[in-house]
Parts: structure tokens; C-alpha cells; sequence
């Protein structure tokens, strides 16, 4: 970000982030307070909206958009599905026989180790470094990471920085991520698909070019 | 950010608009409850079971299908702008990434799962 557009935020910023980020939680104390799994996915659907708009303040434009996107657009569904399918009363019973401290265990320590993570940064450096823009390939690296970025920032939108640095510097990271988009495609199919009834598959288009007056003949008078 | 605050006006304006509705409809509609109003009529015998009917399973697949290429499309929208400034090793990270989709894609349908809708 240039000088001038650090210099031009007004004190509005300060309290828009004070609003969503107080209405992200709260939102999220709500999903965990009501009764009814539906509300809890229409707070989970606020919660998102909250976070997207985090996201706005932040100058993630293109992110922002893909939250609402990919998180509200099929997330959301995708939970409220879920909450759809299952026979809530009955879970709720097994729920309580089952005992909720060993999952609650469970997700707790998954917390511990998140905020661990976010205070002490593992590594500075990624082993991944892979500079493959043709241009800079040549270059030392240390000048192509000072310079090209910083032409780059200026010429271009973010979002055009963000497809040369996906599709070039890290671009082993895109390829895990077709993988496990991969993974999914199959592991859904797999999972969901029901057997198929060994009926004859009809071919729609021999089906409709069938001459309808030679269909039925008259046998007898 | 501050370019954006046309958007965040119309949100305020369009929650307003939709808190005003709702709280002059929730102010005039009259609230006089009885327990017949409330409970699910069944022909005058109490509530069987649950009002749920059973719920086909491919819905879920076709909502998990869309969401797997929502995220293929996310990420091929920063290669239709900056694509071309990454040159050929970019084409062929694109190509790479495709190429791996799209078998997921015959897989699927193969597999027959595109098929029942």
C-alpha cells in the first residue's frame, strides 16, 4: 500500500472493524446457544458475512467476495444439509449417552495447538522457493525478490499479482490443491453414490428420432 | 478501502428496510395463542413422528460436486489476469491443474455419478 492510501483512512475503519468483528462473535456465541441446528446455520451464514467483511477492511477484495462465494455458497448448504439429513432428536439422545468430553477434548486441543501456531511462527523461510518466472529465473534471488514484486505491485491489480504468484512461485502449492480437490471428487462419489439398478439405459436420441405413425400397426380388422 | 463504503451504505439500507418490515408486520399482527393454532394437524390424532420425508442422497453429492468446481473456478480466476505475466512454466502449471481436475471429472462421470438428475 502506498502513503497516500494509509494516509487517507478516516476513523470509520477503526469502528467498522469494531462492528464486525464484535458481530462475528457474537454471532458465533449464537450459533453455539441455539436450540434449533437450522438458526445455528443462519448464524454460521452471519458469521461468514462478518468475516467477509473483515476481509474488505483488510484491502482482500477478491477474497472477500470468494468467502461469500465458496463459504455462504456452499459451505452453509452444505451444512445445512447435513442438519437436513440427519434425525435430530434421535442424535441428540445418542449425543448425550455418548457423552460430549471426549470430542470437546479432542477439539479443544485442536484450538491449543492453532493458537500456539498463530504465536510462534515455525518457519520464516519455506523450503518450497521455486522461482520459475522465466524472466527473474536467471536473477539472483535475493533481487528477484526485491524487485520484480515491487514492479509488479504498481503495474498491476492484486489480483493479477496474486495469478503470477500463484502460477509461479507457488505453484507446487496450486498443484496439492488440485489433489485434494481430486481426493474430494472421488471420496464424495464414493461415498454417496447409490448402486444402480441394473436397468437398460435408453439412448434419448435413437428414443426421439423413432417415427411415431410406424409405432403402432393395426393387426386384425 | 474506503471506495467500498458505497457498499457497506446499501447493506445498512437494505437491513434497515428489511428490520422495519419485519418489526411493523411483528407491531399490527395480532398474537392470541391457543394450543390448536400450534400443534401439527393430523386428521385430529396426535403427531405420529417427525414430519421429515426420507431425503435422496444425491442432492449431497451434487451440492459436494459444486462446491469441488466453485474452488476450481476460484482458482483459475487470478490466472485470467495475471496468466499471461507468468509465461509458459505459468501455461503449463494451468495445464497441470486442469489436467488433474479433469480426471477427476471422467471419474465421475464413469462413474455415473452426473447421471440421475
Amino acid at each position: 500500500m502506498t502513503n497516500e492510501r494509509r494516509r487517507i483512512q478516516p476513523r470509520s475503519m477503526n469502528s467498522l472493524f469494531f462492528l464486525f468483528s464484535t458481530g462475528a462473535w457474537v454471532s458465533a456465541a449464537l450459533v453455539l446457544r441455539s436450540k434449533n441446528p437450522v438458526h445455528s446455520v443462519f448464524y454460521l451464514v452471519l458469521t461468514f458475512l462478518h468475516a467477509s467483511g473483515l476481509l474488505l477492511l483488510q484491502g482482500l477484495e477478491f477474497f472477500a467476495l470468494l468467502q461469500l462465494l465458496v463459504y455462504i455458497g456452499a459451505l452453509a448448504i452444505m451444512f445445512l444439509f447435513v442438519v437436513m439429513l440427519l434425525d435430530i432428536p434421535a442424535t441428540e439422545i445418542v449425543a448425550h449417552q455418548r457423552g460430549t468430553y471426549p470430542v470437546a477434548g479432542l477439539l479443544f486441543l485442536t484450538l491449543l495447538i492453532a493458537i500456539f501456531g498463530v504465536l510462534w511462527q515455525p518457519m520464516e523461510k519455506s523450503p518450497f522457493v521455486t522461482p520459475l518466472l522465466p524472466e527473474v529465473a536467471s536473477l539472483p534471488k535475493e533481487t528477484f525478490l526485491e524487485t520484480s514484486w515491487q514492479a509488479a505491485s504498481t503495474a498491476h491489480s492484486p489480483l493479477a499479482q496474486l495469478g503470477v504468484a500463484l502460477y509461479g512461485v507457488h505453484v507446487d502449492l496450486l498443484l496439492l490443491a488440485s489433489l485434494l480437490l481430486l481426493v474430494a471428487m472421488m471420496g464424495a462419489v464414493a461415498l454417496t453414490l447409490k448402486r444402480r439398478v441394473h436397468a437398460p439405459l435408453h439412448d434419448v436420441f435413437v428414443q426421439h428420432s423413432v417415427d411415431f405413425q410406424k409405432v403402432v400397426s393395426k393387426v386384425q380388422a | 478501502m474506503i471506495e467500498y463504503i458505497g457498499v457497506f451504505v446499501y447493506f445498512l439500507v437494505a437491513t434497515l428496510l428489511g428490520l422495519i418490515m419485519f418489526g411493523l408486520a411483528w407491531k399490527v399482527a395480532p398474537r392470541r395463542f391457543d394450543l390448536e393454532k400450534v400443534t401439527a394437524y393430523e386428521c385430529g390424532y396426535d403427531a405420529f413422528g417427525e414430519a421429515r420425508s426420507p431425503f435422496d442422497v444425491g442432492f449431497y453429492l451434487v451440492a459436494i460436486l459444486f462446491l469441488v468446481f466453485d474452488i476450481e473456478v476460484a482458482y483459475l480466476i487470478p490466472w485470467a489476469l495475471g496468466g499471461v505475466l507468468s509465461g509458459w512454466s505459468g501455461l503449463a502449471a494451468l495445464l497441470l491443474f486442469l489436467a488433474v481436475l479433469v480426471i477427476g471429472f471422467i471419474y465421475e462421470w464413469g462413474k455415473g455419478a452426473l447421471d440421475w438428475n
